[in-house]
């Protein structure tokens, strides 16, 4: 089972440019990562770009990692999310048909991952109940998704300014609850 | 099939409750974690967060608190093809380079995907003397090999000296003399596995030796069966007088 502290000390050892912790890696996050990108691209072929990005992210700013304070699956996900939407934003094809999903189902046997089932960090879930079923939903939608305001707006049928003063209210309820 | 394993998150820094954000900006850190800055706004947060180190610890709440939510990407495996492609856009491409730079070009010689390579240029530190001196040292990029070049011109003779790294099991360390111009590298014979590695240059030799580069590369145990190298360049350097 790879824990949370053998992701930490692989990317310690990519930081010093071990390829064979790389490798290591990439075996442990991969599934994960190539997730994130599915769930936000809808696309296979941009999905693979991305995670072929992500890693060379990973394999370029591991030392940075060490001096951020971030817990090691978060800095993944969060450096590969944020490459996935702004690769979405990039794409020039706005109107996405979005019944048009890959298979999402596992196509074969998984290589040994790290899931983030995290035991003792379920707070936003906890958090996220307490808003209405819709700000939660938009919260949600723009994290997994990565809609934006205007899509969400669309979604939800109100005015941009209206989605806006959701969502932000909504950050400050959650900020909150998640700070008690 | 493995089912994927539970694993305890830590969160590695506390939330910074001493400090006091203004709602303003822990909406727009928490628009910025969801993505949902429109482009100017985006930039002109990464401008402030630069300078902002309480604004980075906010910005990194959020992505911890909201990385949750990630819990229910279901993990698919990416196609097999993408970890060599991904491993070849990062490592294969500095070899090419090196091999280039060092005026090879690509003549066809199998290329191990292993080494990472790192030019240094070196000065000579005295010629003058009889005695051996140190005329350069090899560094491997990763630092797993480091070599020291001494040279005793008199007798034409080269040690290369390894303080850190040895040959992997299998495989054997040779030297290459590479002459710009010249049609290819010329063997100087393999590093020894254990101890010091002595090469005596040949008169024709010890005339290009300055200006030329030195190359270590890995390969079959015995060296290369081809007479040119067959695999990684292990470490070079250019052997420069001052």
């Amino acid at each position: 089972m790879t824990t949370i502290s053998d992701i930490e000390n692989m990317i310690a050892q990519v930081s010093l440019k071990d390829r064979h912790a790389f490798s290591l890696l990439y075996n442990a996050t991969s599934a994960k990562l190539f997730g994130v990108c599915l769930r936000i691209l809808n696309n296979r072929a941009d999905a693979e770009e991305a995670l072929q990005e992500a890693y060379v992210k990973i394999w370029n700013k591991a030392s940075t990692y060490t001096s951020n304070g971030y817990s090691p699956m978060t800095w993944l996900i969060t450096l590969t999310r944020n490459l996935a939407i702004d690769k979405l934003r990039a794409r020039k094809d706005v109107t996405d048909d979005i019944d048009d999903n890959p298979q999402l189902q596992d196509a074969g046997p998984t290589p040994e991952t790290a899931a983030i089932a995290s035991d003792t960090r379920r707070q936003i879930d906890v958090c996220l109940e307490q808003l209405k079923d819709e700000k939660s939903e938009a919260v949600r939608g723009a994290y997994l998704e990565g809609y934006s305001y205007q899509e969400l707006a669309d979604q939800f049928d109100v005015p941009l300014n209206t989605m806006r003063t959701w969502l932000r209210r909504s950050l400050l309820k959650l900020k909150d609850c998640l700070s008690r | 099939m493995v089912a994927p394993q539970p694993v305890e998150t830590e969160r590695l820094s506390k939330p910074m409750t001493d400090i006091t954000y203004s709602e303003d900006d822990i909406t727009l850190a928490g628009e910025f974690a969801l993505h949902l800055l429109d482009p100017t706004a985006r930039a002109a947060f990464e401008a402030r967060l630069l300078n902002d180190a309480s604004l980075r610890a906010l910005v990194r709440d959020w992505d911890e608190d909201l990385c949750t939510i990630a819990n229910e990407v279901t993990e698919i495996t990416p196609p097999k093809h993408l970890q060599s492609q991904i491993e070849t856009s990062l490592f294969g491409h500095e070899e090419s380079k090196i091999w280039a730079f060092l005026g090879l070009g690509k003549a066809g010689w199998a290329m191990c995907s292993l080494a990472l390579v790192a030019l240094l240029t070196f000065f000579a530190l005295d010629t003058d003397q009889p005695d051996q001196s140190l005329v350069a040292t090899f560094m491997a990029e990763d630092e797993s090999l480091q070599v020291a070049a001494l040279l005793n011109p008199a007798l034409h003779e080269l040690t290369l000296v390894r303080s850190v790294g040895k040959v992997a099991a299998g495989r054997s360390q040779e030297l290459w003399l590479i002459v710009e111009g010249a049609p290819a590298p010329v063997s100087l014979g393999l590093l020894d596995a254990n101890a010091d590695s002595k090469f005596i240059l040949t008169d024709a030799q010890a005339d290009v030796f300055w200006g030329a580069t030195l190359a270590i590369s890995d390969e079959p145990l015995g060296g290369s069966p081809t007479g040119a190298p067959t695999g990684a360049v292990l470490a070079a350097v250019k052997m420069e007088k001052v």
